[in-house]
């Protein structure tokens, strides 16, 4: 296509714009009320996944050590447990230093034990995948000098099992707006376009193609898309900073993180606009092939 | 030029509009297409810019059947041909200047020659004060005046007009039937529907008569009711 003749389709698609103003009103709204609730549940699925990765990545098991395996044991102990397959990291912690972090944790209430300490040597472990915890604890299990193995095994179960749930739920919720969207955007481009089919008539009449007559609809579909993504983009980059410095002073304490902003509403931003843009296009194409067949 | 043999068209409602109609029109003809509603006017100026397709028979335009034209070359045909209705069909969001252009733009025309061809066109028609308004704006002589320019403005060998003056008052419509003449005598040929007595008595042409489907009279210069 020629530039001129494309430059002749933008400016037709402006005006139509401009003079069906209450109709691209009506279309914008739709895109824009549409991409919000896709900006929405997109920001909560891909932070939920990322809280439930923090959480998979925090899950621990704890190997308490018989009070009878003296420390240089505990070290070899350490070593073969390291060796293990699936094994990524081990940590030795001695009574005493688990005794000071339970204090600084719940207070000085607890320092009456500073004379007997009830607790146990540790190792943490950490599997390589979250999902290998429970074997990793089974062959922990047959290492002599191990007391017990503590990992929550019916919890990680129930985590992983609600994960699971989640990010399919999420990801249906997600296909089904974005289905909304089109479907919401493409009757609304439609009703345009029937509202105009006697201009359509028209173009056909002075010898204009099917191609011709069908290109200015599909650009006005792109620029409804672009247009509609605009309060949503904004709406979003306002709500996500504001919740982001809000919901992180209480997780950062218990190790999670949100994802931070910056590169999150980049990348949620562009998303947002060519999305919008390509259902504008594709709403607009498909409605407007309905009109312009020729007999 | 234009060859009609033997065509009919049925509607899927399964009226008969035409029944074997064979007509010769040639290279810079004026024809009146007269009858009473429901005779197959409208009908066979609608074949002649394939706005509906003939059933059976052939449509030869300089020697290529547009009934077996396909689709997609029908914007190509239509090129060839200005159409002027009695409902003018202008395109209201445009103004009269960018209704006459739009015809231009179409066939990707140069926009200096645009710009000098609808100047040249209006001038013709007498509407280069009003290039700037809408169709709205105007009254229902200068609508058709407009309707006839974007007609015109590339320079059709054909102007095929269905009932052009059928909303006009009489001194209006003589106004739009000296237009027609005008472009008939730079050697365009015309093709008019129209039931309008006097004009096709004041200004004589060829006229054919169409009555139940079928031509009953061809005259090379009748009056309306010969």
């Amino acid at each position: 296509m020629s530039s001129k003749r494309f430059g002749r389709h933008v400016r037709d698609s402006f005006q139509s714009l401009l003079r069906n103003r209450w109709m691209a009103f009506a279309s914008i709204g739709a895109v824009t009320v549409t991409l919000i609730l896709v900006g929405v549940f997109l920001s909560l699925l891909v932070n939920v996944n990322k809280v439930a990765t923090d959480f998979e990545n925090n899950v621990e098991i704890k190997v308490l050590i018989s009070n009878e395996v003296a420390e240089s044991k505990a070290i070899e102990m350490q070593q073969s447990i390291l060796k293990l397959r699936h094994v990524d990291t081990v940590r030795y912690v001695t009574k005493e230093e688990e005794m000071k972090e339970i204090v600084t944790d719940f207070g000085s209430d607890l320092s009456l034990f500073d004379q007997e300490n009830p607790l146990q040597n540790v190792i943490y472990v950490k599997a390589e995948i979250p999902s290998e915890t429970a074997s990793v604890a089974q062959q922990i299990q047959t290492i002599q000098g191990v007391d017990r193995v503590l990992y929550g095994k019916g919890q990680i179960d129930q985590v992983f099992e609600f994960v699971r749930i989640a990010r399919l739920i999420g990801s249906l919720f997600i296909v089904g707006l974005v289905c909304m969207a089109l479907f919401l955007i493409s009757n609304t481009i439609k009703v345009t376009i029937t509202a105009r089919r006697h201009e359509i008539e028209i173009m056909k009449l002075v010898g204009a193609t099917n191609h011709y007559v069908r290109m200015p609809f599909m650009i006005e579909g792109a620029l409804l898309g672009i247009f509609g993504a605009i309060i949503p983009m904004i709406v979003m980059t306002w709500g996500y900073t504001q919740l982001y410095e809000q919901l992180m002073i209480s997780l950062r304490g218990q190790g999670f993180t949100l994802l931070e902003p910056n590169a999150f509403l980049w990348k949620l931003n562009t998303m947002l606009l060519i999305m919008s843009m390509f259902i504008g296009l594709l709403g607009s194409g498909l409605s407007a092939h309905k009109f312009v067949r020729v007999k | 030029m234009i060859e009609m043999k033997k065509v009919v068209k049925k509607y899927a409602t399964g009226n008969v509009a035409l029944k074997g109609v064979s007509v010769k029109i040639e290279q810079g003809e004026f024809v009146y297409v007269v009858g009473a509603s429901g005779a197959g006017k409208s009908t066979f100026i609608k074949l002649l810019y394939r706005e509906e397709r003939a059933s059976s028979g052939a449509i030869f335009l300089d020697g290529v059947d547009i009934v077996k034209l396909p689709s997609r070359k029908v914007p190509y045909l239509r090129r060839q041909m200005g159409v002027v209705f009695q409902d003018f069909k202008l395109l209201p969001a445009k103004t009269v200047y960018e209704n006459i252009a739009y015809a231009l733009e179409v066939i990707e025309a140069d926009t200096a020659y645009i710009k000098k061809r609808v100047h040249t066109v209006l001038k013709l028609v007498g509407l280069l004060e009003k290039a700037k308004q809408f169709p709205g704006e105007l009254s229902g002589g200068e609508q058709q005046r407009v309707s006839i320019a974007r007609a015109f403005v590339n320079k059709p060998r054909i102007i095929i007009a269905d009932e052009p003056t059928g909303n006009l008052d009489p001194d209006t419509t003589m106004s739009i039937m000296r237009l027609f003449e005008k472009i008939h005598a730079e050697g365009t040929t015309v093709i008019m529907a129209t039931h309008n007595r006097d004009v096709v008595d004041r200004l004589p042409h060829r006229v054919i008569r169409f009555a139940d489907g079928k031509i009953v009279h061809d005259a090379l210069r009748g009056g309306y009711s010969e």
